[in-house]
C-alpha cells in the first residue's frame, strides 16, 4: 500500500480531530496538510509500535499544540455556524454546539474517543498522559458535555 | 468513575474532507527541494570558502614541507643559549629559516637572547623551542642579523648561506 493510500485513508478522521477541536475549517485544513507534510519525512521513522492511525495522531497532536502556542485557538474559537450548517439536523448542530462550548482539553478528548473512536489507551498515548489521567479527564469532559449539551 | 458515553458523537466524525493529502505531498516535495537546495548552498559555500580562504599555516609547516629545502646544522652560542639553524627553504618570495633554541645550562628558566633578521626577530620560548623566521632572500647570500642578550646593547652577526650548503638558487632571482 502506497504511502499515499496509507494517508488517504485517514485524511478524513484528521481532518474531523482538528474541525472538531478548534471549530475552523481553514485552520483545520491548514493543520491537516501540515500533519500530512510532517508524516511524510517522519514515516522513514516509524517502526510499527503503535498503529498508523495512532502515530498519525500523535503527529496530528504536536501540530495543534505548536498551533495553540501560536495563538491559532485565540483566533479561530468559536461556535459553529449554523447557517452554514445547511440541511443537517438540528441534533448535530446541537451536538456541535455543545461540543464548541467546551474547552480545548475537554474537546479533545471527548473527540478522539467519542467522535473518533480511539480507546481511552490509545487516546492517552496519543495526548502524552497516563491512561488514568486520560481518563479522568475523559469523565470530566463528558460530564461537561451533558451539561453543555442539555443547555443548547 | 463512569466510561458511559453521554450521546451517541461519532457522527461528528463524518466530515466532509478536502484533499489534504496531494497537497501535503506537493508541500512535502517542495520543502524537501527547498532543504537539499540550502545544503547544497552551504556546502558549495564552503568549499568556495576554504578555497579562497585556506587556513593559514604555520611558518614551521611551510619550511618544513618546501619543496626546496636545505639541512643545515649551524650553531651559535649566544648568551645562555644555543642558537642552531636547521633548515633553510625557499619559500618562493622569501626564505624560510628555522632555529632551535636549547639551553646551554641544565634546567630552570633562562633568559634567552633575542635574534633578528632585518626587521623581524623571535624570542626563545622555552627549552628546545622551534624558533622560525621568514625574511627577504638576500642579493648576496649573507643576512645580517643582530643579538641582543639581555644586559647589553646589540651585537651585530653575520650569516653566510653560500658557507652553509644552502643552494644559491635559493636566494638567486
Amino acid at each position: 500500500m502506497e504511502l499515499e493510500d496509507v494517508f488517504r485513508a485517514h485524511q478524513q478522521a484528521v481532518f474531523a480531530y482538528f474541525l472538531r477541536v478548534i471549530g475552523n475549517r481553514q485552520d483545520a485544513e491548514e493543520l491537516t496538510q501540515e500533519t500530512f507534510v510532517r508524516a511524510c519525512s517522519a514515516a522513514i521513522r516509524f517502526r510499527g509500535d503503535s498503529s498508523v492511525k495512532t502515530w498519525l495522531f500523535g503527529i496530528a497532536r504536536r501540530v495543534l499544540l505548536e498551533a495553540s502556542r501560536a495563538g491559532l485557538f485565540d483566533r479561530t474559537e468559536q461556535l459553529p455556524d449554523v447557517a452554514a450548517a445547511g440541511d443537517r439536523a438540528d441534533v448535530r448542530i446541537d451536538l456541535e454546539r455543545a461540543l464548541a462550548s467546551l474547552g480545548v482539553s475537554d474537546r479533545e478528548a471527548l473527540v478522539i474517543v467519542d467522535v473518533l473512536g480511539f480507546e481511552p489507551r490509545e487516546a492517552a498515548a496519543i495526548v502524552g498522559v497516563s491512561a488514568e489521567t486520560f481518563r479522568v479527564r475523559l469523565h470530566r469532559a463528558r460530564r461537561r458535555f451533558r451539561e453543555a449539551y442539555g443547555g443548547v | 468513575m463512569s466510561e458511559e458515553r453521554p450521546l451517541d458523537l461519532r457522527s461528528l466524525a463524518n466530515v466532509d474532507s478536502p484533499d489534504a493529502v496531494r497537497s501535503a505531498l506537493r508541500e512535502f516535495r517542495r520543502r524537501a527541494l527547498t532543504r537539499y537546495i540550502w545544503v547544497g548552498i552551504g556546502v558549495a559555500a564552503l568549499i568556495v570558502a576554504a578555497f579562497l580562504y585556506p587556513p593559514e599555516r604555520s611558518l614551521v609547516a611551510r619550511i618544513e614541507t618546501a619543496d626546496e629545502r636545505a639541512l643545515v646544522g649551524y650553531s651559535v652560542e649566544v648568551g645562555a643559549a644555543t642558537w642552531t639553524l636547521l633548515r633553510v627553504a625557499d619559500l618562493g618570495d622569501s626564505l624560510g629559516l628555522e632555529w632551535l633554541v636549547w639551553p646551554a645550562g641544565a634546567g630552570g628558566r633562562l633568559s634567552f637572547p633575542t635574534v633578528a633578521f632585518a626587521g623581524v626577530s623571535s624570542d626563545g620560548g622555552g627549552e628546545g623551542t622551534l624558533v622560525p623566521f621568514e625574511v627577504e632572500p638576500p642579493a648576496d647570500g649573507t643576512l645580517e642579523g643582530t643579538i641582543r642578550t639581555p644586559g647589553s646593547g646589540p651585537e651585530p652577526f653575520v650569516l653566510d648561506l653560500r658557507h652553509l650548503g644552502v643552494p644559491a638558487r635559493y636566494w638567486e632571482p
